[in-house]
């Protein structure tokens, strides 16, 4: 079967242990505000413009059948509407036009992975799915999971955790370790800012305790969203309830992502204030402080 | 020649050397030696504590002067040529001595044909292990009793000289301590007491190692040194454990011997590896040295790290952290490899030989104390040779027949029809090579500068009765670098592809295309520069490469130099690769004439977009084990990539990777914020630098300007 991936990264070696190559999947059910990979939420392929590398040459205009690039002005524009994602116009000689989104076979999605099989087999390193949220195309996972379990490699999934995992034991098996966000610990809030119910990370924590999956938690600190005393305690609390946590990963906020936004055509729905040094110090220092018991806590 | 008119302008080694014109070689240049070193005075710095501080009285340097190698004669002696005619002091030496200003522009003229004979860049690595632990004195009694012919009377002038420089040494010492107060004359005295019970004995101190070392080094004109670990180590730990050396001590003679090597220009310096009992060499010294190179943050001395399978964690974890400061230092070899090769290559090189190998100059590979190689003997560039395949052997930029005629580009009917002229010009390149270099060697086996010094401190010579010139070495092979392997691959595939398998360029419009430079012929080059290239992890590519590199190194290894060695492959372009490509014309992978080749082993720069993993899957698939005299492959990685631990360690993993896997060496350049403004200005020539990004990796030219500026900004605070 074909899955939507918008990127295949190797060398990744923030997404799990060792040397990894990290699978980008597209569409994601959730719309959390501060987004860095906005163009992994649709789940359909999608037109992406880089407004800095147009020179004007329209050659877009010409090989477009749907008549969406248009200029006036000398200002390039584009009806969103009335494309189709075609990808016609990515012939542009600029790299200004790209499609995001390639539909792949496992097999194709597989091939180029193996690649680094040796760097996986020396690091204790392996294959990291990712989005978007991955679970969202979850037989496509299976199908890519199965077969690298198949050439023994190890395995991460790195998920919202909004999907109830209880419900695919067999996907499970799978995936050696599961890295999980923990993006608030307030569940009104929680809602708020993503759309995620608690409710379903919190089965999914139990669940993953009681089937005995190491859990990465991965957690974004966003500057006045859950940079608070509240949600330090919370997490400290949840890693002190699950004893199959072996790592607390802070993520501080960045605005890296907001030239995606403007490359869609979309507005992040708000940006928010970059975190010091000093302030991601501070956290660190907050939660090794709780002397949680002997886990690893870093920051990405 | 009017030698009192030699003496009035303190020109000693001309001195000794016209003094001896008429004696049989090589007597004028052990006079040239005895003379320098009879009359040089020694200059005692007022901060270095070791002595001597230069190998010659108050030289011009590199850190001062800017000049190459020490110097401050006109005959004068370096590192890579021996005995030869330095111009950089003609105009300080006629300030000096105005009245003597025609007298030395005739000096010039008349030693410039008498020492045509000079070396091309030998590079050396001295026996540092047998002066630390047996002494000179051995030396210098072999040198006595074997017997009273013109090379060893050439030896005994020359150690007639160093005895009295040694003494002078001591003599300038011990004035100086007595102008000196405080801790820095008890320092002194300490230096003074240690110096005179080195060198002629074995060491039973790490000062008295260390000191003996700095003097053969001094002698040997400033090159590259063993592995000090190995020869100092074991006095270094029990004068630490005793007391007796105190570590702060131990570290400015260290952080002195290291601005030594800035200043003179020394080249390698080598830590770790096997000892010949099979186990690995690193201790507490090879922990201070690495500790010196992350203090000092300096390219020199270009520290070379053994590791093998025996090498315990700490030492690895020392050099990741002292490569994240971000001064490429540690290079990092694979020990066991290197030294498979060597016995493979070497039938009779037994293994406690093979151990003892080491690096000359940048990374020439070579034995330490035992082997004279000829370091970059020359050079054979792949990237011209692709050019006279394509024109019939006719160098268009010289406009000149210059290879063989193997046909018109349009006339091949096949690609392979063209591949079997590409190789047929490499055979034609590399005999003609071979014959020009050994006429090089055949003339330096019986004429000019025998190098003495390091006829003394390289074993077999005098066993041998040879010169370190003449062949007297245990072990001889000239290293020669292959340049543009990469723009070879990449054009080569371009035409498999775009011209034979595809038709998308005629082979007419090539030809047209690469006389013209491209002008006029744009359409043709984009089609070309998309063409699959070398260093992305592809196969058909990879493989092209590795056949047309394995057909040139296994020509070039057929063959022997006059000193009874072979000929060894290398590719190693740092530096020099801009000018390395002046010669060559347009080529097929979309490059420009007279523009850079590829660094070394690795991709066409800003080609390689895959990543350091897909990088080095390609690197392995070419036959890098055929070209042992050192297969340089240097990665570029960005600061912050090394700033933690956790990162650190998966780039160990990445290396280590890559030595299981058959990769002999790696040289890691930590990116600084230059570079990356350097990639605004000329995107094309530096795609595949890697930034982090928030919690991933990405390559910085994918990122908007916006975010460039962001992340060079932040750079700043790294």
């Amino acid at each position: 079967m074909t899955g939507l991936v918008t990127k295949i990264s190797r060398f990744c070696i923030h997404d799990g242990p060792g040397i990894r190559t990290t699978v980008f999947l597209k569409g994601c059910p959730l719309s959390c505000q501060w987004c860095h990979n906005p163009e992994t939420i649709n789940p359909h392929p999608q037109l992406m413009y880089d407004d800095a590398k147009c020179n004007l040459c329209k050659i877009c205009e010409g090989v477009c059948p749907n008549k969406c690039h248009s200029f006036e002005h000398d200002i390039h524009k584009i009806d969103l509407a009335k494309c189709n994602a075609c990808g016609k116009c990515t012939v542009c000689p600029q790299n200004a036009l790209l499609i995001s989104g390639d539909s792949l076979t496992s097999e194709e999605v597989l091939k180029e992975v193996l690649k680094d099989i040796s760097f996986y087999e020396t690091s204790g390193g392996g294959v990291t799915l990712s989005g978007g949220e991955p679970f969202f195309q979850s037989k496509f996972c299976g199908e890519i999971l199965k077969s690298l379990k198949f050439h023994g490699v190890n395995t991460c999934v790195e998920t919202s955790g909004c999907f109830d995992m209880s419900t695919m034991p067999e996907l499970l098996e799978l995936i050696d370790l599961v890295l999980l966000d923990y993006k608030h610990s307030n569940k009104n809030l929680l809602k708020e800012y993503t759309g995620e119910s608690q409710e379903i990370i919190n089965r999914n924590l139990v669940f993953l305790e009681k089937i005995r999956k190491p859990i990465i938690l991965r957690c974004p600190i966003i500057p006045g969203v859950n940079d608070t005393k509240e949600h330090f305690d919370g997490i400290i609390s949840v890693v002190q309830k699950y004893s199959n946590i072996s790592e607390v990963n802070i993520l501080p906020y960045h605005t890296f992502g907001q030239n995606k936004y403007e490359q869609l055509q979309k507005h992040a729905v708000r940006t928010f204030a970059t975190p010091t040094q000093k302030e991601v110090d501070s956290w660190l220092e907050y939660l090794e402080a709780s002397k949680l018991r002997a886990i690893k806590i870093c920051t990405i | 020649m009017n030698l009192e008119k030699l003496k009035a302008i303190g020109e000693w080694a001309a001195y000794g050397f016209y003094e001896g014109e008429n004696l049989p070689h090589p007597r004028k240049y052990g006079l040239a030696y005895r003379r320098l070193y009879e009359n040089m005075d020694v200059h005692i710095d007022d901060d270095i504590l070791l002595a001597p501080c230069e190998p010659y009285y108050k030289c011009l340097n590199r850190i001062d002067d800017g000049v190459w190698t020490a110097v401050n004669s006109i005959l004068n002696h370096d590192h890579g040529n021996g005995l030869s005619v330095r111009y950089e002091v003609v105009s300080k030496k006629k300030t000096e001595f105005p009245e003597y200003a025609d007298f030395i522009d005739d000096l010039c003229v008349d030693l410039a044909t008498k020492t045509k004979w000079r070396s091309q860049y030998i590079h050396s690595n001295p026996d540092i292990y047998s002066i630390v632990n047996e002494g000179f004195q051995p030396i210098k009694d072999a040198v006595e009793k074997e017997g009273e012919d013109q090379l060893f009377l050439t030896l005994k002038d020359y150690i007639a000289g160093i005895d009295v420089y040694f003494e002078r040494v001591k003599e300038r010492l011990a004035e100086k301590i007595v102008t000196t107060h405080g801790e820095r004359k008890s320092q002194l005295q300490c230096i003074h007491d240690e110096f005179s019970n080195c060198f002629y004995t074995p060491a039973t101190s790490f000062i008295q190692g260390l000191l003996a070392i700095n003097f053969i080094w001094m002698l040997d004109g400033c090159d590259s040194i063993g592995r000090i670990d190995y020869a100092l180590g074991h006095l270094f730990e029990s004068d630490i454990i005793s007391g007796k050396l105190e570590i702060n001590f131990a570290r400015k003679l260290l952080d002195d011997f290291y601005f030594l090597f800035e200043k003179m220009h020394g080249w390698n310096l080598q830590l770790g590896g096997y000892k010949p009992d099979g186990e690995d060499c690193c201790n507490l010294l090879t922990k201070e040295c690495l500790l010196a190179s992350a203090r000092y943050k300096r390219p020199k001395p270009n520290l070379a790290f053994r590791i093998n399978k025996k090498t315990k964690k700490e030492y690895i974890d020392l050099a990741m952290e002292t490569l994240a400061i971000g001064s490429g230092i540690p290079a990092l070899y694979n020990d066991d490899l290197y030294i498979q090769l060597l016995m493979e290559n070497f039938k009779e090189m037994p293994y406690e030989d093979a151990v003892m190998y080491g690096f000359g100059g940048c990374t020439e590979t070579m034995i330490t104390g035992m082997s004279c190689v000829d370091s970059l003997a020359g050079s054979i560039n792949l990237a011209y040779i692709l050019g006279l395949a394509m024109f019939d052997g006719f160098d268009i930029l010289k406009n000149e027949q210059t290879g063989l005629h193997t046909g018109k580009f349009e006339d091949f009917e096949t690609f392979e029809d063209f591949y079997s002229a590409l190789k047929k010009q490499i055979d034609s390149r590399t005999e003609g090579y071979v014959n020009w270099v050994n006429k090089e060697i055949e003339f330096r086996l019986t004429n000019g500068d025998p190098k003495i010094a390091r006829t003394l401190f390289t074993k077999d010579c005098i066993k041998n009765r040879k010169s370190f010139e003449g062949g007297g070495a245990r072990y001889n092979w000239a290293v020669t670098s292959y340049d543009g392997s990469s723009v070879l691959i990449d054009s080569l595939y371009a035409i498999k592809k775009a011209v034979f398998d595809n038709n998308l360029i005629s082979k007419k419009t090539l030809v047209e295309a690469l006389k013209c430079d491209f002008v006029g012929y744009e359409t043709e080059r984009e089609i070309l520069k998309s063409q699959s290239t070398f260093g992305n992890d592809i196969e058909s590519v990879d493989l092209l490469g590795a056949d047309i590199l394995e057909h040139s190194w296994l020509q070039l290894l057929n063959y022997k130099t006059p000193r009874g060695g072979k000929h060894v492959p290398s590719i190693i372009l740092f530096t020099t690769y801009e000018n390395s490509g002046a010669p060559v014309c347009a080529t097929a992978n979309g490059r420009s004439s007279g523009t850079y080749l590829n660094d070394s082993v690795g991709a066409c720069q800003g080609v390689d977009v895959n990543g350091p993993t897909a990088l080095i899957n390609s690197v392995l698939r070419l036959p890098n084990k055929l070209a042992f005299g050192t297969p340089v492959f240097n990665m570029r990685i960005q600061k912050s990539l090394l700033s933690q631990k956790n990162g650190q360690d998966k780039y160990w993993s990445l290396i280590e990777n890559f030595f299981i896997r058959g990769g002999l060496q790696i040289q890691v350049s930590v990116l600084d914020k230059e570079e990356l403004l350097a990639a605004q200005a000329e995107p094309d020539k530096h795609k595949d630098i890697i930034v982090r990004m928030g919690g991933y990796s990405e390559y910085f030219l994918n990122l908007s300007k916006g975010l460039q500026d962001s992340v060079i900004k932040r750079s700043e605070q790294i």
